[in-house]
């Protein structure tokens, strides 16, 4: 998997702002089998320590998000066009047009924008709206409520 | 056991994954950033070469306190170009480049080797074969992109 023992250990030392998902108690498993939850599985790494990649989760579709919520959201990736509009084959490569993305919500603007982060502060390439700016509201489609299992 | 009977689970009806994605989906990269931290790597070289020892004591304070910062500032620019080499080098190159610049991997590999013995030492050779360095994958980024920017630097 490739993740070293530092950033496990990492979990137990998160920033104050940062809260933990919750293990899925009996409760949760209630809302899945009730089909009020949905199940994901999560991959890379830019949510270490709160997530692992590999880790599964439990979502409640449809909600609104809070500022601290792990947000999931709809992400439409860049054009696989360059700039003179040509087809970029090195764009193309592992970059799908659309895919779901998770984060964790820093701010909200008037209830129309969100502002999302990485929890991984030791991944300077983790992009989130540092780079990409603040993320429309009804793109954001789900809130991570519970870990159902780990990957380690 | 649960966790065993989830990854059962998955294996058998596959959840819909969702990425903490690491790479930059903007797609927005540029050596530019490496170019400006290696220049301040190389002035910082020069200013600690050129800064000389006074001999009262008032002045080996003042002395102490800008020696400190300019071997602080010339380390932390050394990493920053480290950190944004690497993510150009495994983020945003891919196999396809290899085969028009089949020493990528080894420009990058001295590029950031350059780059850690410039903050260990205090080596106008080395912080100037790191603009080299820089230099070089300047060129090659932008050939990928199909596009002739000059080279030019701040100082």
């Amino acid at each position: 998997m490739g993740i070293d023992n530092e950033q496990w250990q990492g979990r137990d030392v998160l920033p104050p702002q940062v809260k933990m998902l919750p293990k899925a108690d009996w409760a949760e498993y209630a809302q899945w089998l009730l089909g009020r939850r949905q199940r994901f599985v999560v991959r890379e790494n830019s949510m270490v320590p709160t997530l692992m990649p590999g880790d599964t989760i439990l979502a409640e579709m449809g909600v609104a998000v809070k500022i601290g919520d792990v947000a999931i959201l709809r992400w439409r990736g860049v054009a696989n066009v360059s700039e003179s509009g040509q087809f970029d084959s090195a764009q193309a490569i592992s970059m799908p047009s659309e895919m779901l993305m998770i984060k964790r919500v820093s701010e909200i603007f008037y209830g129309e924008g969100v502002y999302l982060i990485s929890d991984n502060i030791h991944e300077p390439s983790a992009r989130d709206s540092r780079h990409f700016g603040v993320v429309e509201a009804d793109k954001i489609i789900g809130r991570a409520t519970s870990r159902l299992a780990t990957a380690l | 056991m649960l966790n065993n009977a989830i990854a059962l689970l998955n294996t058998w009806f596959p959840p819909t994954e969702v990425h903490a994605h690491c790479d930059g989906p903007c797609g927005v990269y540029d050596p530019s950033a490496a170019r400006i931290t290696a220049e301040a790597v190389l002035s910082m070289t020069k200013k600690i070469l050129a800064l000389e020892e006074p001999s009262d004591a008032a002045g080996k304070v003042a002395y102490a306190n800008t020696l400190s910062r300019y071997i602080a500032i010339k380390e932390e620019q050394a990493q920053k170009t480290k950190d944004d080499l690497l993510i150009l080098w495994t983020d945003y190159f891919k196999p396809v480049h290899l085969e028009s610049y089949p020493d990528l991997h080894d420009t990058f590999w001295k590029a950031a080797k350059l780059c850690s013995a410039c903050k260990v030492e205090v080596s106008q050779q080395h912080a100037e074969e790191l603009m080299a360095a820089v230099e070089k994958i300047h060129t090659i980024f932008w050939a990928t992109k199909g596009r002739e920017v000059a080279w030019f630097t701040a100082s």
